[in-house]
């Protein structure tokens, strides 16, 4: 157990900058979470804290020591690879004691820890079982347990859940939430999942390009995101961006007119107060905030263009394959058809507004 | 998969063709060496065996100086393969994991090596080794199978290293183990069927090399089967069943290293490993 911190790291592969100054601290025990999309370098960043890809600058500490040019093996760190990275001429007790042999750890020792860990992640029965014998979840397992039985001070996983099928994955990843309570480790997870993301993290780090864009417990970056960017990643489906134009300040709140809509006035409250409007904005909201029935000043009519029956919700799309498709989350399996219209309700309080340049105002 | 008695008569018999192409000679050279003399020259050749006898093995074992080709032959083969392995996995690690400068162009310059027409360094290498004191001795044919051997061996054990998931290396280098222990402990029993592969083409090559072997070394006492069994054809009459007996002799060796070895060749070794 110890915190992780990076400061100001920089990676480039040929004229390639993939990380472009990151710096972040975990606290000891805390669960960090990287989400991105695909190349935005979160799984670089886990290697260059693993000690497997260099750092071209900048510094990375764990437990307050500076591991920036440590081998991976003394960092104090075990990573757990999306492909398991099993050996697989070894069987399942070799696997897992073959970290505790090179640092030179007695046999009878290694067997009690491997025991400890099979014990732990339910594996007891497989211990002579060579990795192709095993399923897809029990190789993960080992390929964690692998990771436990070395005691390390931070736990690094590189998307572990993406080659397990749908229901494999809900239950392993309650599995490692459980571990990480158990154990109490540093946990650092890379994920393109925001389900993963948003259940595991205590804290959640967005990356785009090399570039932290927020970080945040998830229900900050839910509630509080600092840009369009972060406001689009986190939720699913994602924010509804509605061009918008400002027509006034009313006690504090910015007017926001959507013509096409019908809507005017629309009373959102800005994050600081704000010495001059933009004449321009966008206006950000969840579908999940698009109520149906509501009552209220601001209403919007939406024509049905897709709908997707999920049973205990549906989704109405207006425009489906369209980035200005605006997506409105219904109750149960909503009956409405395709070209029928929808009057849903916003809630002013729930609406988000970002400038020209994304930024949230 | 639906076939039809037609296309499936036809697999066979294309099967059988080969089959029959392949073996048939070895049918003669072998079934022939258990004949006596005057059925070998028969008029009539013999598919089947019409008589039964030893005294052509006897011959070969008791009156020529066929053991000593054998044993020296062996010796050859068996350390021209060892040394080759040796050599090759490191080198072909070194290639495919290491980076040192100048590695590409030394890789292509060794392929290079391998295209070369070994005939054009025959004399050379003579006089090269005549200085240092090599002719008549087999270690300069070991030598010599083994520099011939080493770039397609390196080559194609490189690319059996490049099949295994880079991730099990890293993993390795993760639980702390040096590269010379990742070769050793993980690299090695995963591409057991490339080394086995490598083996077997040292092994063949060693025992069939017949033009360096009848130039380098020159005392009778030295010779390897290829060269000393091509001096029991007489410059007037050849001793068939001697031959025969001979050549099914020489075939022992390698049909023995493929039924040992070839059981390297596990497909699906890496299965398990990822996904």
């Amino acid at each position: 157990m110890a915190e992780l911190a990076l400061s100001n790291l920089h990676k480039s592969f040929g004229a390639t900058e993939v990380i472009r100054g990151v710096s972040l601290a975990a606290h000891s025990g805390e669960f960090v979470v990287f989400v991105g999309p695909s190349g935005c370098g979160k799984s670089t960043l886990l290697r260059m804290i693993a000690g497997l890809e260099r750092s071209d600058s900048g510094t990375i500490s764990i437990g307050g020591r500076d591991v920036t040019t440590t081998d991976p093996a003394k960092r104090g760190i075990a990573m757990v690879f999306q492909t398991y990275a099993l050996y697989p001429h070894m069987s399942v007790a070799e696997n897992m004691g073959f970290g505790l042999e090179m640092a030179g750890m007695a046999k009878a020792e290694r067997q009690k820890l491997v025991r400890q860990a099979a014990e732990m992640l339910h594996l007891t029965d497989y211990l002579d079982r060579k990795p192709r014998q095993l399923s897809g979840g029990q190789r993960q397992r080992v390929a964690i347990g692998r990771a436990i039985v070395r005691n390390p001070d931070v736990f690094l996983f590189d998307e572990p859940l993406s080659n397990l099928d749908a229901e494999l994955r809900v239950k392993m990843r309650l599995e490692i939430a459980k571990l990480h309570k158990d154990l109490g480790a540093t946990m650092v997870y890379v994920t393109h999942d925001q389900v993963e993301a948003m259940t595991l993290a205590d804290k959640i780090v967005v990356l785009r390009a090399g570039l932290v864009e927020q970080i945040g417990s998830p229900m900050t970056l839910y509630s509080d995101p600092d840009n369009r960017f972060v406001a689009g990643f986190i939720g699913s489906p994602r924010m509804n961006f509605i061009d918008a134009s400002v027509s006034g300040i009313k006690d504090g709140a910015l007017l926001v007119d959507v013509p096409e809509l019908g809507l005017s006035g629309l009373p959102v409250r800005p994050r600081a107060m704000l010495a001059k409007a933009p004449a321009t904005v966008t206006l950000g909201i969840r579908p999940e905030h698009l109520s149906e029935g509501a009552e209220g000043p601001f209403r919007i009519t939406l024509t049905c263009n897709a709908i997707e029956r999920l049973g205990a919700i549906s989704y109405l799309y207006t425009a489906p394959g369209d980035d200005a498709t605006i997506i409105a989350q219904l109750k149960g399996a909503s009956g409405v058809r395709v070209g029928e219209s929808v009057t849903v309700g916003i809630d002013p309080e729930a609406c988000f507004l970002f400038d020209d340049a994304g930024q949230r105002i | 998969m639906n076939r039809s008695l037609g296309l499936n008569a036809a697999l066979v018999a294309v099967v059988a063709f080969f089959v029959v192409l392949v073996g048939l000679p070895f049918w003669w050279v072998v079934s022939g060496s258990f004949k006596i003399p005057q059925e070998i020259i028969a008029r009539s050749p013999t598919m089947i065996p019409q008589s039964f006898t030893l005294q052509h093995y006897q011959k070969l074992f008791e009156a020529s100086d066929y053991p000593v080709y054998l044993v020296n032959s062996l010796i050859v083969a068996a350390s021209s393969t060892v040394l080759t392995l040796l050599l090759a996995i490191p080198a072909a690690y070194a290639f495919f994991r290491l980076v040192f400068p100048g590695r590409g162009i030394l890789y292509r310059t060794i392929l290079l090596a391998y295209a070369f027409p070994s005939i054009v360094v025959l004399i050379p290498l003579f006089g090269l080794f005549a200085k240092v004191g090599l002719v008549d001795r087999l270690p300069a044919l070991v030598i010599v199978n083994v520099a011939f051997a080493l770039p397609f061996s390196i080559w194609m054990l490189r690319s059996f290293l490049a099949g295994v998931p880079k991730e099990i290396e890293e993993a390795a280098v993760m639980d702390g183990a040096p590269t010379l222990t990742i070769l050793r402990r993980i690299m090695i029993p995963l591409i057991a069927p490339g080394i086995a592969s490598v083996g077997i083409y040292a092994f063949v090559t060693a025992w069939t090399e017949y033009v360096f072997a009848s130039v380098l070394i020159l005392s009778d006492a030295k010779r390897t089967l290829p060269v000393g069994f091509s001096g029991i054809i007489g410059q007037y009459q050849i001793d068939w069943g001697l031959l025969l007996a001979g050549a099914t002799v020489a075939i022992v060796p390698v049909v023995a290293i493929f039924a040992l070895i070839g059981r390297g060749f596990v497909s699906g070794l890496t299965e398990g490993a990822v996904k």
